[in-house]
């Protein structure tokens, strides 16, 4: 967005969000607000995790959820009935994710188009099936409960119980950062060029040396390991998991997430998370008519606005006249 | 002998709903090349129109049945005019997400208005006991299967015989060169929503006295269509026809002898096999409905 801003800027400002951030539970006080941000945390990092298979390597994926959900499990299973350390837990759900995004990648990616999209929701819902009726692994409908808080510890520099509602939000804030991170790394750099490149035109970008199925393995297991990850959070705030936690309601969520928010726009999709989880959470709106809402919505501005609302803003933003470019720089701009 | 008969009607019924909601969706695939999510929560629109019409307002229930398909017809035609004739151009990814997002209305204006308890909608046939060789069986389940057969043996006719059932071939296998002869292609792809949906209303009304009715039933209907629909190859509408069938067959067997709980998860795993092994269907045609 910014030649003209300088980076320090830039910098600042993000400083600033941190800072507004690690404060924020301070000012708030109220649990259930503290417990909306965690909400939105773990949706943040799920969209972000999602948008770099849809977004960026142009997969649309329905089987997000799944792996959230086998991340929640692995990690639940292991800390109950192994009694394994948060931090081992935590990487286990991620690393068990993965593990099965890799595997299930080879059929899948051999599917095109909206038969992957119809493979992987089988899949999505073959894994439901499975979370509710091996009982004796997951506890079925009854859901495995008694997941133990957190206990992070690395020997000489950290011990931390974590119990209060406001400690689980800095921890969430944490993992957020991580994705943050590493989503901003990975979409910037070489790796996200070849991303994109594969999403506008595969055999264009294997001509130029890119190896669309490598990069497409990439974006699916990380955004599964991310997904993982955050479902292992998830198992050891709630405590309980349970079938439900795989539904497609998740997938539905995240759909209206980016796409509201801005396909493959990290900015876009941090917007859409937050308007589309704290916002109505606030507001109490009751989740029928927030559906009906979201899908009206969906409905209008995959016509209208395919670049989602962080599309519009820019767009808006630019034609303003203060704004160093005009409107006809800002048409110019458009990939 | 008896169990296995039994559950061979149990699957033919469960086949002949998945039927007509996969013989629709394979025909608007294969017209108008789009992939409809919300095909499902339309079979819940017109089980609720029938609800209405036989529950609430007390027509008897042939009539019942009947305005249920009518009310279908027009929504369908409607659903086209607003939300799938602005689509209709743009890639698939479009298209599932705008019908998601049609989906997720439908569904969630039906809990507003209706609540999420299920209804149960009763006819006198389907207390009614049909009895012969120690076999038996409800009258209703007798209609639904005669009355589902008959109207895809009609849907057959139409589009072998009928100059706008060949126009809606010719579609399938060429738009532009159908636009280019003179077919009106527009009112063609409106047609086959409506009929499409119409067959819905129809089948919602045979179905509904069978099992009970609720909001989020769609949402598994249509995956379940996609399952039927992709065995069949895709937007083939007899082979859409013979995918729910076999789909409904092996459910009910599943249930009866493997494991209740996972004949859901058989019937996505064979989805998956038949996506994998045979992306052409297990028909094999590759154009044309």
């Amino acid at each position: 967005m910014s030649k003209e801003k300088s980076p320090y800027v830039y910098a600042a400002l993000s400083l600033a969000l941190l800072i507004a951030l690690i404060a924020l539970p301070l000012v708030l006080k109220s649990g259930y607000l503290i417990h909306i941000l965690i909400a939105t945390g773990m949706y943040t990092a799920l969209a972000l995790s999602y948008d770099l298979i849809v977004g960026h390597v142009g997969l649309l994926s329905l089987a997000h959820p799944a792996f959230f959900g086998v991340g929640a499990y692995a990690a639940a299973i292991a800390a109950t009935r192994l009694g394994t350390p948060f931090l081992a837990a935590f990487v286990f759900g991620g690393i068990v994710a993965a593990g099965l995004a890799l595997l299930v990648s080879f059929p899948f990616f051999r599917l095109a188009g909206a038969s992957f999209a119809i493979g992987t929701l089988g899949f999505a819902l073959i894994m439901q099936l499975v979370a509710n009726n091996s009982i004796p692994l997951t506890g079925g409908p009854l859901c495995l409960m008694g997941v133990p808080r957190p206990r992070l510890t690395i020997p000489p520099l950290l011990d931390w119980q974590v119990s209060s509602t406001t400690e689980y939000y800095y921890l969430m804030l944490a993992l957020l950062l991580v994705v943050v991170a590493l989503c901003s790394r990975l979409t910037t750099s070489r790796v996200g060029r070849a991303f994109i490149s594969v999403r506008e035109e595969e055999t264009l970008a294997m001509a130029s040396g890119v190896n669309p199925l490598k990069y497409k393995t990439f974006a699916f297991v990380i955004g599964a390991l991310i997904a993982g990850s955050v479902g292992a959070y998830y198992a050891h705030y709630s405590t309980v998991v349970c079938p439900s936690d795989l539904s497609n309601y998740m997938t539905t969520v995240l759909v209206i997430i980016l796409f509201l928010g801005g396909v493959g726009r990290m900015r876009g999709v941090i917007l859409g998370s937050i308007i589309f989880t704290f916002i109505p959470e606030f507001l109490r709106i009751a989740a029928t008519w927030r559906m009906v809402i979201y899908g009206v919505l969906l409905l209008v501005t995959i016509v209208h606005m395919p670049e989602g609302l962080d599309g519009m803003l820019t767009k808006t933003l630019r034609r303003l006249p203060f704004s160093g470019t005009s409107a006809r720089g800002a048409e110019n701009d458009q990939r | 002998m008896q169990t296995f008969l039994e559950q061979i009607l149990n699957g033919l019924t469960l086949g002949a709903m998945y039927a007509c909601v996969a013989a629709g969706q394979a025909l608007i695939f294969g017209v108008a090349r789009l992939i409809n999510f919300a095909h499902g929560d339309m079979f819940m629109v017109g089980a609720y129109v029938f609800f209405l019409a036989f529950s609430v307002a007390g027509l008897p229930y042939p009539v019942a049945v009947l305005v249920a398909a009518i009310v279908m017809f027009a929504f369908g035609g409607l659903f086209e005019r607003t939300i799938v004739r602005p689509i209709l151009d743009k890639p698939w990814h479009v298209h599932l997400i705008a019908t998601l997002g049609a989906s997720i209305v439908l569904a969630n204006s039906a809990v507003l208005i209706w609540g999420t308890t299920p209804k149960q909608v009763t006819t006198s046939y389907a207390a009614t006991i049909l009895e012969f060789a120690g076999f038996r069986l409800s009258l209703q389940r007798v209609i639904l299967l005669v009355v589902t057969l008959l109207s895809f043996y009609g849907l057959h006719l139409f589009l072998e015989r009928t100059k706008t059932g060949k126009a809606m071939k010719a579609m399938s296998q060429n738009r532009e060169a159908c636009a280019v002869v003179g077919i009106d292609v527009r009112r063609i792809s409106t047609l086959t929503f409506a009929m499409s949906c119409g067959l819905l209303g129809l089948a919602a009304g045979l179905v509904t006295p069978l099992y009970a009715i609720f909001p989020t039933m769609g949402l598994g209907l249509t995956f379940k269509a996609f399952a039927a629909v992709i065995m069949g190859g895709f937007g083939q509408v007899n082979g859409a026809i013979y995918g729910a069938f076999i789909l409904g067959l092996t459910e009910a067997l599943a249930a009866g002898y493997i494991a209740s709980d996972y004949k859901d998860a058989i019937a996505f795993a064979m989805m998956i096999l038949v996506l994998l092994l045979r992306p052409q269907g297990l028909f094999g045609r590759k154009i044309g409905i």
